[in-house]
């Protein structure tokens, strides 16, 4: 068994839990996590005992999104207008950018069935990996965004694929909150649970699935997975790699150049509320008028 | 009849003949050109009379592709954008500039519902050596030249390239630039045929004869038999990345590389930058400029 630092790695009867164990950081996706969760995907493919993975995270969130201090090409002293870091050339930022990212497309294809146990704030990259879960049960506390477009950035086209064209757009061209019953209404997850319920209800399901032979159980979700990639599905993905490259690039001096200094000078808070301030308040979840109210 | 500034329309022998008409600058493809060029088409496809269209340049030449004469502007270093600009403008404009100056248009040539045949002599370059490829016959001149020594400069290639000449000879010429002459381009799939230079319209007009005596709706269906089989294999999602890529590598300057033809282009103008950008690669493998060439 693999030693892990930022996940845990809990064998159970007929699955495995694998928590994002970064509570600190709310889960913050950092490379290094990223290459533990296939290691221990790895792990999972290898023990016959092992019926299907149970994903949730630590403490008040599923995941944050991508770890923002652990990205290639974030460097935040821009020379403006041309929003670049001094010395850095197009060419290099580009491609710095250009990292072909397909950690969460073998989620999708993995042969054994991933669920994902969705607690707390689910943001960015960290819904991006809820959704490629193929199961998904919601906690009633759970959040999900994409507050990262607000800053300049990319949606997934599982948005798209998930919660249809129009609902995908609402919330992706904007970053807004959504709490479970919204992200139950428009497809983003199988069922919504109370949060002392969530890992009871995963497990459950997975209990159901191990009655199930196991080639079958793969085989039915090859049937799927690949009939949406034979669709277009992994075009889509595709292109949607090579569009984050201009959404994380295109920096435009009088929306960034504030976010940046106030990163600089006051740190994080002071950043995500002049980010999302102007957004508040947010149609769904706490920061909405229901959810300040209680 | 519309009138046109940058191209000539004559009806002739069931087809009509278009020529590129700018022969003082080898017939670049400036934007008020293209938008003559689809004016012109749209025409053709209307005028029951014309059962085929035979584009050519005046001159000798097809056309030196891309008009890069209008962006006059100094780089600053080592960024790799135009001075006092800013990359989220710049990549923006270029990702618009891609797709509505080239990609729709490439694309209706292609849907065009009647026979395209390119009829190259002298030199084709650059985006004029997609437009005469995407024609869906080709014919050269024997003293023709093919190239895309744009890509020398920071420039993408074309799909197309791919589709017609193979993946390895596509890579051998896209990745350097090198000139390819009329021999070169029948063996490789560019071109259906090589003819002596003053027989090249007679030539083209002569198949158009041949089309025109099958039924027009049987040579709109065998069109796009061709042409919707390679859509279905994928080529329109192809060419959608394409378009983004090739915005990533125009903006891809870096002070090793270019900052030297900028300089040249700043004091001796067009000529100077080519010659600063192509001199390390002569003598090229084919064409005037090969060792035999010479």
């Amino acid at each position: 068994m693999g030693d892990y630092k930022e996940i845990l790695y809990e064998k159970q009867r007929g699955d495995v839990l694998i928590t994002l164990n970064r509570p600190e950081a709310m889960n913050a996706i950092s490379r290094s996590l990223l290459k533990e969760l296939h290691l221990a995907l790895d792990e999972v493919e290898k023990d016959d005992e092992i019926r299907a993975v149970v994903l949730t995270g630590a403490g008040r969130a599923f995941s944050s999104g991508m770890d923002q201090g652990n990205q290639p090409g974030r460097r935040r002293d821009k020379v403006w207008p041309y929003g670049m870091a001094p010395g850095q050339s197009t060419a290099q930022l580009i491609e710095s950018w250009r990292h072909d990212d397909r950690n969460f497309l073998r989620l999708w294809e993995f042969g054994k069935p991933i669920i994902g146990a969705i607690n707390g704030w689910t943001m960015g990259a960290g819904s991006w990996l809820a959704l490629f879960t193929h199961i998904t049960i919601a906690s009633e506390n759970a959040v999900f965004s994409q507050p990262e477009v607000r800053h300049g950035s990319n949606t997934s086209f599982m948005w798209t694929l998930l919660a249809g064209f129009k609902n995908a757009l609402r919330y992706g061209l904007t970053g807004d909150h959504i709490d479970a019953q919204e992200a139950l209404r428009i497809g983003l997850v199988n069922k919504v649970v109370p949060p002392d319920k969530l890992l009871d209800e995963c497990f459950h399901i997975v209990e159901r699935i191990a009655h199930v032979p196991p080639e079958t159980v793969k085989i039915n979700l090859a049937i799927a997975t690949m009939g949406l990639e034979m669709m277009g599905l992994r075009d889509a993905l595709l292109l949607d790699n090579q569009l984050s490259v201009p959404s994380h690039v295109m920096l435009r001096e009088e929306l960034r150049k504030p976010l940046d200094d106030a990163r600089a000078n006051e740190g994080i808070r002071a950043y995500l509320k002049l980010r999302d301030g102007p957004f508040q308040p947010e149609p769904f979840g706490p920061r909405s008028k229901e959810g300040k109210r209680q | 009849m519309a009138s046109y500034k940058n191209i000539l329309y004559e009806k002739k022998r069931r087809g009509v003949q278009i020529t590129l008409n700018r022969p003082h600058v080898l017939n670049a493809l400036s934007d008020e050109l293209l938008d003559e060029l689809d004016s012109a088409l749209e025409e053709a496809k209307k005028d029951p009379e014309i059962r085929a269209v035979v584009l050519t340049g005046a001159g000798g030449n097809f056309s030196s592709g891309e008009d890069l004469s209008a962006d006059t502007r100094a780089i600053a270093w080592p960024y790799g954008i135009p001075e006092n600009s800013s990359l989220v403008y710049e990549y923006d404009k270029i990702r618009e500039q891609d797709r509505k100056s080239f990609l729709e248009r490439q694309l209706y040539r292609w849907e065009y519902p009647k026979p395209i045949i390119g009829a190259v002599g002298g030199w084709c370059l650059g985006a004029a050596s997609w437009l005469a490829l995407t024609c869906h016959l080709t014919f050269a001149a024997d003293d023709a030249v093919f190239g895309q020594p744009q890509i020398r400069h920071a420039s993408g290639t074309d799909f197309i390239w791919v589709i017609l000449a193979g993946f390895k000879n596509a890579l051998r010429y896209s990745l350097t630039g090198d000139h390819i002459d009329a021999q070169e381009a029948l063996r490789l799939g560019l071109v259906n045929q090589v003819v002596p230079k003053d027989k090249l319209l007679d030539e083209c007009f002569a198949f158009v004869e041949r089309v025109a005596l099958v039924p027009p709706e049987t040579v709109k269906i065998n069109l796009h038999i061709s042409r919707m089989g390679l859509e279905m294999m994928g080529l329109r999602k192809a060419w959608l990345l394409n378009s983004e890529l090739s915005a990533m590598a125009r903006l891809t300057k870096e002070e090793e590389f270019n900052k030297r033809m900028e300089k040249a282009r700043q004091r001796g103008g067009l000529a100077a930058f080519f010659e600063t950008r192509d001199a390390p690669f002569r003598p090229e493998p084919f064409g005037p400029r090969a060792r035999k060439g010479k």
